[in-house]
């Protein structure tokens, strides 16, 4: 549809003022070529909306505990008790209720809300919560993981995800796929690979019929066909009559 | 010195193939028995433990194009539905095959082949050896088979005895059914996994066709959250009729889409193939759309017996 040149002029207007709906201004010059000074402090997570803070939340700038309320611009504000130079204080996000994994050692760039403030841009990935619970409950079977991540996009803060000794729930990254292994079953380990994508389409529970279970590589003169298939699905109901895997 | 001689005895036990080696629907049903739990010996021959006794059938069913029945492209559009059961248990395998066809009467293909096959597993010391194989011994195969299937031309006119005029036409009566035996051995040799295979058929009395043929399985590609699955292999070979008839080239490309709410694959094959016809090369391709299902798989737990 083409755009009336009256129009477009307007429609760039829009364009801008979107472009810069949530996105840091910078400040003007300090006219003394001296860092600003704030006690104002912006908080903006960048890559996991759906996982951000739901309530004001306290974090530590520059060893002063801060708390951070929502903006209705999308930023996070929090004060400190005394003006310093913009840049001179860094922060780790490492909220325990947070599903996400955020950047390290954050530091401050000038931001023009009116006033220049310190605005902290924080990177972050959301983590989801693949639960294992083997049917029955007391069924002996021997459980662990092993992760396979990917390389991190950002300097992560935090200790590495927990992952549990046997059933139980364990925080996964996006891009992180994770094998299960059941361990007890006298034909050795019978992995069990899982990523976020078996989970498309809005399913959240997967079981033994979903998954296809792998033979711990040997070596052999071929190494995988229907029936090896078979046979390790028939392992695993040896000791199990179901693994239910859900997705949080 | 011993690498040698089980690549000697390998090479010599292998070539036969089951009957109809590399065809289009046919899966692999190679399993290493100590994935069920078993443990072999210092001797490639024995066992210290058995592991688990392990059963399974296996139905396909579906339509092929262009069929090629053995070293033959017969133009010929068939359904088909393939039943194969097999049993391990120590080191041995068994498989109980059947096999039913139908096609129109032009074909002049067998309606039905019967197939057995007794397995032998084998853990033998690489033939190649490298540093990353060290230690590492290998498990291999070798597969004995016997197949039948009804001779298509059995209701033709006799073959007259003598070709001298007057001797009149007393004829040899055509055999009913069709037969075949031989060895298929499963082997890896450095990075290469393959099956040598020989495989003779009986024409009639004192006569025989033999077929060599060596098939390579590249390892299995999945995606789509591991629900298809992608397979291709490989194989060339040669007949000896009057003389040898060389060579014979397949590869046999499948893509698997698995659905577990009802545990079926669909199943979608391709396989072209380039053979000798008289004095020329041809390609045919070979076309093949069928469902398959496991319908029985049971393992017997040996702490229960």
């Amino acid at each position: 549809m083409p755009v009336s040149p009256l129009n477009k002029p307007l429609l760039a207007a829009i364009a801008v003022a979107i472009a810069f709906a949530g996105a840091a201004a910078p400040c003007r010059p300090n006219p003394n070529n001296q860092p600003w000074e704030t006690k104002v402090i912006y908080v903006k997570f960048e890559g996991c909306a759906a996982a951000e803070p739901k309530e004001p939340f306290d974090l530590t700038v520059g060893g002063e505990p801060v708390r951070f309320s929502k903006t209705p611009d999308g930023f996070w504000r929090g004060e400190t008790a005394n003006r310093h130079p913009i840049g001179s204080r860094k922060v780790n996000v490492d909220l325990v209720d947070m599903r996400a994994r955020t950047a390290c050692n954050v530091a401050a760039e000038p931001h023009d809300a009116g006033s220049c403030v310190a605005l902290y841009r924080v990177a972050c990935e959301e983590l989801w919560l693949l639960s294992v619970s083997p049917v029955p409950e007391d069924a002996p079977a021997s459980i662990s993981y092993q992760r396979n991540p990917e390389p991190p996009r950002f300097a992560q803060c935090g200790a590495a995800l927990p992952t549990p000794q046997g059933p139980g729930e364990l925080a996964m990254r996006r891009s992180e796929s994770i094998m299960v292994k059941v361990e007890n079953l006298p034909s050795g380990p019978i992995n069990v690979p899982l990523s976020l994508e078996l989970f498309r389409g809005g399913r959240t529970r997967l079981t033994l019929r979903d998954v296809a279970p792998q033979a711990v590589a040997k070596n052999s003169a071929v190494s995988t066909n229907k029936a090896m298939k078979a046979l390790k699905k028939g392992q695993l109901q040896l000791v199990l009559e179901d693994l239910h895997f859900t997705k949080n | 010195m011993r690498r040698l001689l089980f690549l000697f005895a390998s090479l010599v036990f292998c070539a036969a193939g089951s009957a109809q080696e590399i065809d289009i629907f046919d899966d692999n049903d190679f399993i290493d028995p100590r994935e069920r739990g078993g443990v072999f010996s210092d001797q490639p021959w024995s066992m210290k433990e058995p592991g688990h006794p392990f059963y399974l059938v296996r139905l396909y069913g579906g339509a092929v194009s262009d069929y090629q029945w053995r070293t033959s492209a017969t133009d010929a559009d068939l359904a088909f539905l393939h039943a194969a059961g097999s049993f391990y248990r120590g080191d041995k395998q068994l498989n109980v095959k059947f096999t039913t066809f139908h096609a129109d009467d032009q074909a002049r293909l067998p309606s039905y082949r019967a197939t057995l096959q007794l397995g032998q597993y084998l853990a033998l010391d690489p033939v190649i050896a490298t540093r990353e194989s060290e230690g590492k011994r290998i498990v291999n195969r070798l597969l004995v088979t016997w197949a039948i299937e009804d001779n298509p031309y059995r209701s033709d006119p006799g073959v007259p005895r003598s070709d001298r005029p007057g001797e009149g036409t007393a004829e040899v009566r055509r055999d009913r059914f069709n037969h075949e035996f031989g060895i298929e051995s499963d082997v890896q040799l450095g990075n290469v996994d393959g099956a040598f295979i020989w495989m003779r058929r009986r024409i009639e009395a004192g006569s025989y066709v033999d077929r060599i043929s060596y098939l390579y399985r590249f390892r299995e590609r999945l995606r789509s959250n591991d629900r298809l699955r992608l397979n291709a292999s490989f194989g060339f070979g040669t007949e000896r009729t009057d003389s040898w008839h060389c060579c014979l080239a397949r590869a046999v490309f499948t893509a698997t889409f698995v659905i577990p709410l009802i545990d079926t694959g669909f199943n979608l094959a391709w396989a072209p193939t380039y053979s000798p016809v008289g004095e020329e090369r041809q390609t045919h391709n070979e076309f093949a759309f069928y469902l398959d299902r496991t319908v029985i798989a049971r393992l017997r737990d040996i702490a229960r017996r």
